[in-house]
C-alpha cells in the first residue's frame, strides 16, 4: 500500500463528505436569503434542520469511515504509512480511543495538502450545486410551468418564485441581449484605473 | 531540553520561556486526559474546521434576503477567498523566512506529538491566519457569525498548541496575520472591482449568484 492509493481512499471519502455538506450548507443559506425554489422541504425551519442534518451527517461519515474500513488509521507519530524512518505502519481498523486522529494524515503520507483541499473542495462544491438546481428543479416541477418574466439579470432573486430549470433560458437569453451595456458600464464607472476608463470611453464612443 | 530554554539552530526563531511553558504546560500538563485529547486530537485536525469555514463562505453567497444584500454577501465571500490566498502566501513566505522548529521537534522531551510530524516550520500557525481572515472579512455579514469564527480559529489554535505542533506566539502572530488580510483583500478587489463585478453578472446570467 503506498500514499497514492491511501490518497485515492480519502479523496474518495473526502470528495462525498464535503458533497453532502455542501447540498446542507446551500439549503441554510438558501433558507436564510428565503430562495425557495432550492429548498428541498416546503418550510424554511424544516430546511436548515435537514441541511444541519446533511453537515452533520458528512463529517460522522468522514471521521468515523476508519472504524470499518482498514486504513494506516492512528498512524500519527510513527511516520506514515511509506514506512519513513523504517517504521512499518499496521493496516487496519481503528479503534474508538485513535479515531479523532485516525484521519489528520499529512499530505506526504496519503493527506492533502492546502492546495489540494483548494482544488477538491471546490469541486465537490460544484457538484453539490448542479445537484442542489437539479434535485429542487425535479422537485418543484409543478413550479416549471409558470411563466418567467426575466426582465432584469436579478440572478437567483429568480428562484424565490420559481426554479433553476424554469428560470435559466430565460435569463441566459436576457443576458446575451445586454451584455454589452452591463459589462460595458461596469468597465466604465467602475474602473479606478484612470487610463483605463479612458480608453472604455473611447471605444464605447464608437 | 531544560525548563525555559532557549532552542534554536542557526537561521531559527529562538524559542523564548512563555512559548515554551505554556506549551508544555498545555501538552504535558493538561494533556494526558483521554476525553479532552480525544477532543483536541479532532479540532486540531486539517479536515475538520478548514472545510467547515470553507462551508460557511458558500452559505453567505446564498443567505442575502434581496439581491442587493445577496450582491454585497457574495463580494464578501470573495473577499473571504482572497483572503484565505494570501493568508497562505504570507504564511508560506514568512515560513521560508523564519525556519522555527516545532515544539516537538525543540522540545522533544517535553512535549508529545498528538498529530502528524509536520514538516513545515511553526510560525505563524497557518489554520489560525486562515480562520482570521475568514472572520474578518466576514464581519459586515453578521457580527455574531464573524465573532464565531474567530472563536472557533482561536480553539483551534490553542488545540493545535495542546498537540504539540504549535507555540502560542505561532497562534498570536497568525491572528494579527489573518486579521490584516481582509483589508489587503479588500484593496485588491476595489483595483479589479469592474471585473469581480462582471464575473458576478456572467453567474446571475446561469443564475447561480
Amino acid at each position: 500500500m503506498t500514499p497514492q492509493d491511501i490518497g485515492d481512499i480519502f479523496l474518495r471519502d473526502y470528495l462525498i463528505a464535503m458533497y453532502f455538506a455542501t447540498l446542507g450548507v446551500m439549503q441554510i443559506g438558501a433558507s436564510y436569503g428565503g430562495i425557495s425554489g432550492i429548498l428541498f422541504l416546503s418550510s424554511e425551519r424544516s430546511s436548515r434542520v435537514f441541511g444541519a442534518l446533511l453537515i452533520l451527517g458528512a463529517l460522522l461519515f468522514f471521521f468515523t469511515v476508519p472504524l470499518w474500513q482498514e486504513g494506516p488509521w492512528g498512524a500519527v507519530s510513527s511516520g506514515g504509512v511509506t514506512g519513513r524512518e523504517g517504521l512499518p505502519v499496521a493496516w487496519e481498523t481503528s479503534s474508538w480511543r485513535d479515531l479523532t486522529s485516525a484521519r489528520n494524515i499529512n499530505d506526504v503520507d496519503g493527506g492533502f495538502s492546502g492546495g489540494s483541499q483548494a482544488i477538491w473542495f471546490p469541486l465537490a462544491a460544484g457538484f453539490a450545486l448542479i445537484s442542489t438546481y437539479l434535485i429542487s428543479s425535479v422537485i418543484h416541477r409543478s413550479n416549471s410551468g409558470a411563466t418567467v418574466s426575466v426582465a432584469s439579470n436579478a440572478g437567483i432573486e429568480h428562484l424565490k418564485s420559481s426554479t433553476w430549470a424554469a428560470t435559466v433560458r430565460a435569463s441566459l437569453s436576457n443576458w446575451r441581449r445586454s451584455w454589452r451595456r452591463e459589462v460595458g458600464d461596469e468597465f466604465a464607472t467602475g474602473m479606478p484605473w484612470g487610463g483605463v476608463r479612458w480608453l472604455v470611453a473611447k471605444v464605447r464612443s464608437r | 531540553m531544560g525548563r525555559g530554554s532557549v532552542v534554536g539552530s542557526e537561521g531559527s526563531i529562538q524559542v523564548n520561556a512563555f512559548d515554551s511553558e505554556i506549551t508544555k504546560w498545555l501538552n504535558a500538563d493538561l494533556g494526558g486526559f483521554g476525553p479532552l485529547d480525544w477532543a483536541m486530537k479532532l479540532l486540531a485536525s486539517d479536515y475538520l474546521v478548514p472545510p467547515l469555514f470553507a462551508l460557511v463562505i458558500i452559505g453567505v453567497i446564498f443567505a442575502g434576503r434581496n439581491p442587493e444584500e445577496r450582491f454585497r454577501y457574495q463580494r464578501l465571500a470573495f473577499k473571504a477567498v482572497i483572503a484565505i490566498a494570501m493568508s497562505n502566501w504570507i504564511v508560506a513566505i514568512l515560513n521560508s523566512q523564519f525556519d522555527r522548529d516545532r515544539p516537538y521537534v525543540a522540545l522533544p522531551e517535553d512535549i508529545e506529538l498528538m498529530f502528524y510530524p509536520a514538516t513545515d516550520p511553526s510560525f505563524p500557525a497557518n489554520p489560525t491566519a486562515v480562520g482570521f481572515a475568514v472572520a474578518v472579512a466576514l464581519l459586515p455579514v453578521s457580527r455574531k457569525l464573524s465573532i464565531g469564527l474567530a472563536s472557533v480559529a482561536l480553539i483551534v489554535g490553542f488545540s493545535r498548541v495542546y498537540a504539540g505542533v504549535f507555540y502560542p506566539t505561532d497562534v498570536l502572530g497568525a491572528a494579527v496575520l489573518g486579521m490584516a488580510m481582509p483589508f489587503l483583500a479588500g484593496g485588491i478587489i476595489r483595483l479589479f472591482d469592474p471585473a469581480l463585478n462582471v464575473a458576478l453578472r456572467v453567474a446571475r446570467a446561469f443564475v447561480v449568484a
